[in-house]
């Protein structure tokens, strides 16, 4: 999973003091939280801050004095350069079901969250020697997801700084949180309505008909998946895709190579929404699912049925697998920098505030979210 | 010269342009409105604002001077200008911007007809329920034939002829059924909001225009059957069916139980009343109140050509055991039944035309067996009327083509 990022643009005349709090000399890596409602910071403690952010965000750079940027949370796990925890064991193998590999790989940085043992509880054997933490939890990932057929177990860095992984079901990802469509908008008692311009692209542009995939040592595995497409000639299609990742042990080589085929064996379809709707965060989470339903498009899935808004809709549920969301006036927005009590720097004064209009990055059920980038906060 | 536009205009409220400029693409009407009344003209300031609407994008407009320009145009501005006194002086200035579609006269439309069939406890399957969907009746109309196999039949509504046609393939399916309408026959037997004004029911134009106070003030129609927010008694829906008149009066309250009994009964209580769709082809209402310590929102759905109201009550903010339905819709002087295959109700008396009056719920319950629901249920009255004898439909049929849940939407084809 790539990492969301953030980018936070002050006015000109923010004070000296407020842009100290982003001197990068002492103050990189402080946390960015970001929340739908302003909230006196100095009435409640940072952890209560923390409690309400819809994005928590690591500083890593300034420019100009008033643009501050980094990434989400997620970095903690490893940046995009590869810098990050990275374990130091020795060569020793270890069998461990999927909940004592993630207790095992919580970077100081992040707390143990909700982590549920899958089952039927698997014991994987695995080595993991000087790879990332992330490369950590991608691996146990795969080899669970391939163990169980279950495409849904993730790992997940939250706005509350932590760590949580299982089954969709276990991350309330299966349970559409909203459903987008283009004219309503606002409470329902059954499921919100964000009123949403949707567009949608089928493509077979990562389309695999088999991978070659090279891992740590000299080894590497060829994995074919499902193939519906001919040629000219009548002949199937050949696309084969090489890659390594010397960072992938032989233990897991198989599997990870054959979650990635059964995830790039087929067409995609990548939906997209835009939505004026204010804090669009606070409503629907990077990862969760949602409904999208518009008639007129055709984008509607009828073998679901949901009594919604005094008709049955029938949505196509999708996952959001990216927001970018603008920062409206009306959020809030604070600088912590770690401490045992936390010092916060309310940036909300000083921010300049985007006009509405969110993007919705939406994929398919199925698909994993490895490789995706969530969670964009636009400057 | 009058003009109609889309639901503007019309006898009681005439839209009299002073000018009228045409151009290759479509044309713009302004004019002054001089109301007899302050209700009129709030009427009008009213309903011109709401004819920009994404449920109505093209409206059929007719010039009573110049048949020539009838047809189906896009709305592409309106607007009023009012002004402090304009309410209390009764005028103001309004301008509407349209652009002709092409083939303006009697444009092909496409009904987009999603089809499933409603979750139900009872056991109709896809197999026994009766899809259908309603047109206008009008000249030259042309209906695919797949749509049409399971036959056309004309009925008479209060605002004219409709044609109802069954499908003979079981949901779930998706069907365009391509038909041609003339712009006068556009809102024949037409789902609708009314409002009334002064003494008057008037078709609401879009989704913005509520009344304060929705209590005697507010409903549906499609021309078959009616629901109205009683005036005559608070919390209850007065609902009425058509046979050449309004005939059937009945009154149903959406009755909270809890466990003790709420003593006396306590009724849902009706205060805001939203417009969640409102096109010729379906309109959807909520209407929201106190149920009695929690929220409750009864959502209303009623399609062209239908003869019942789809209803769905929702109690949010607790959990209530609400108790039976029979005691839910307390209905006067009814004789409680139960279907083959499921489902019960009540059927409330021939009136003096034969017509009767049903309620029903889509569950596994007679009026005599206990079940419960938490938080949601879904029930329909509707009609049994002696003017659709011909076709030999009782409360089993009725329910049939309640679960065939049709969605449509209607598109004009062309530019």
């Amino acid at each position: 999973m790539a990492n969301g990022s953030f980018d936070v643009q002050l006015v000109d005349g923010t004070p000296q003091s407020v842009t100290d709090a982003a001197d990068m000399a002492t103050k990189g890596f402080s946390t960015l939280i970001v929340t739908p409602t302003w909230t006196d910071p100095t009435i409640v403690t940072a952890t209560t801050l923390l409690g309400r952010s819809v994005f928590t965000g690591v500083l890593f750079g300034r420019h100009d004095r008033t643009r501050l940027s980094g990434h989400h949370a997620t970095a903690w796990a490893g940046d995009p350069s590869g810098i990050g925890e990275i374990t130091e064991r020795t060569s020793n193998p270890m069998a461990f079901n999927f909940w004592t590999w993630m207790r095992n790989s919580v970077p100081s940085a992040l707390s143990f969250g909700a982590v549920a043992d899958i089952v039927p509880a698997t014991t994987f054997t695995f080595d993991p020697v000087k790879i990332s933490f992330r490369s950590w939890w991608d691996q146990v990932c795969a080899w669970y997801r391939v163990a169980t057929g279950n495409h849904s177990i993730e790992w997940q860095v939250d706005d509350q700084l932590r760590l949580n992984a299982g089954t969709g079901a276990n991350l309330g990802y299966d349970t559409a949180v909203a459903i987008l469509t283009p004219d309503y908008d606002g409470w329902d008692p059954v499921l919100p309505g964000v009123s949403a311009d949707l567009t949608v692209v089928d493509d077979v542009d990562d389309y695999i008909s088999r991978l070659l995939f090279g891992f740590a040592g000299a080894g590497g595995v060829g994995v074919s998946g499902a193939n519906p497409y001919v040629d000219f000639n009548g002949l199937a299609v050949v696309r084969k895709r090489g890659t390594s990742d010397t960072g992938v042990t032989s233990d897991a080589a198989t599997r990870v190579a054959q979650s990635i085929v059964e995830r790039d064996d087929q067409s995609r379809r990548k939906m997209t929404a835009t939505t004026p709707l204010f804090a669009i965060m606070a409503t629907i989470g990077v990862g969760q699912s949602v409904g999208c339903w518009d008639q007129q498009q055709g984008i509607i899935d009828l073998t679901q049925r949901v009594e919604w808004r005094g008709t049955i809709a029938n949505p196509v549920y999708v996952r959001c697998m990216a927001i970018t969301m603008p920062l409206e006036a009306g959020m809030g927005v604070y600088l912590v920098e770690g401490r045992s009590e936390g010092i916060v720097t309310d940036l909300t004064p000083w921010v300049e505030w985007e006009s509405p209009g969110a993007r919705i990055d939406l994929g398919f059920l199925e698909r994993s979210m490895i490789a995706q980038r969530p969670g964009i906060l636009r400057s | 010269m009058a003009i109609t536009i889309g639901r503007a205009g019309g006898a009681l409220a005439p839209l009299n342009p002073d000018s009228v400029s045409e151009d290759a693409r479509g044309i713009q009407v302004s004019g002054r409105f001089a109301g007899s009344t302050s209700t009129l003209t709030r009427m009008v300031a009213q309903m011109i604002p709401g004819l920009n609407n994404a449920d109505e994008p093209v409206v059929p407009v007719l010039f009573d001077e110049d048949p020539d320009l009838n047809g189906f145009y896009r709305v592409r501005s309106a607007s009023v200008d009012l002004e402090p006194d304009s309410i209390i002086n009764k005028h103001f200035r309004w301008s509407v911007s349209l652009d002709a579609v092409d083939d303006r006269a009697a444009p092909q439309v496409d009904h987009i007809l999603d089809s499933v069939l409603r979750t139900n406890s009872v056991s109709v399957t896809a197999a026994m329920s009766d899809p259908w969907f309603a047109i206008p009746k009008s000249t030259g109309v042309v209906v695919s034939e797949a749509v049409a196999a399971g036959g056309v039949h004309d009925f008479v509504t209060e605002t004219g002829s409709i044609s109802r046609l069954v499908h003979t393939a079981p949901p779930p399916f998706r069907e365009v059924a391509r038909t041609i309408c003339r712009p006068e026959h556009w809102y024949r037997g037409a789902a609708t909001v009314e409002r009334k004004w002064g003494a008057d029911w008037v078709p609401v134009v879009g989704r913005q225009a509520v009344a304060g106070n929705p209590v005697g003030a507010m409903g549906i129609s499609n021309g078959i059957v009616r629901v109205r927010l009683a005036d005559d008694a608070p919390d209850g829906l007065n609902f009425s069916c058509w046979d050449g008149g309004w005939e059937s009066l009945t009154t149903v309250w959406c009755r909270v139980h809890s466990s003790p009994a709420y003593s006396p009964t306590r009724d849902q209580t009706l205060t805001t009343f939203t417009i969640l769709r409102n096109s010729p082809e379906e309109v959807r209402v909520r209407i929201s109140g106190a149920a009695p310590t929690l929220l409750g929102t009864l959502d209303l759905r009623l399609r062209r050509g239908s003869p019942l109201v789809e209803m769905r009550w929702n109690i949010t903010g607790g959990t209530v055991t609400l108790g039976l339905p029979g005691r839910l819709i307390t209905v006067p002087n009814n004789t409680p039944f139960a279907l083959a295959n499921g489902g019960g109700g009540h059927i409330i008396g021939a009136d003096a035309a034969g017509n009767r009056m049903l309620q029903m719920w889509p569950v596994t319950s007679s009026n005599t067996t206990a079940s419960t629901w938490s938080t949601a249920l879904g029930f329909l009255p509707g009609t049994w009327l002696t003017y659709w004898a011909s076709q030999s439909w009782n409360s089993a049929n009725l329910r049939n083509q309640h679960f065939a849940s049709t969605a449509e939407s209607a598109r004009v084809v062309g530019a």
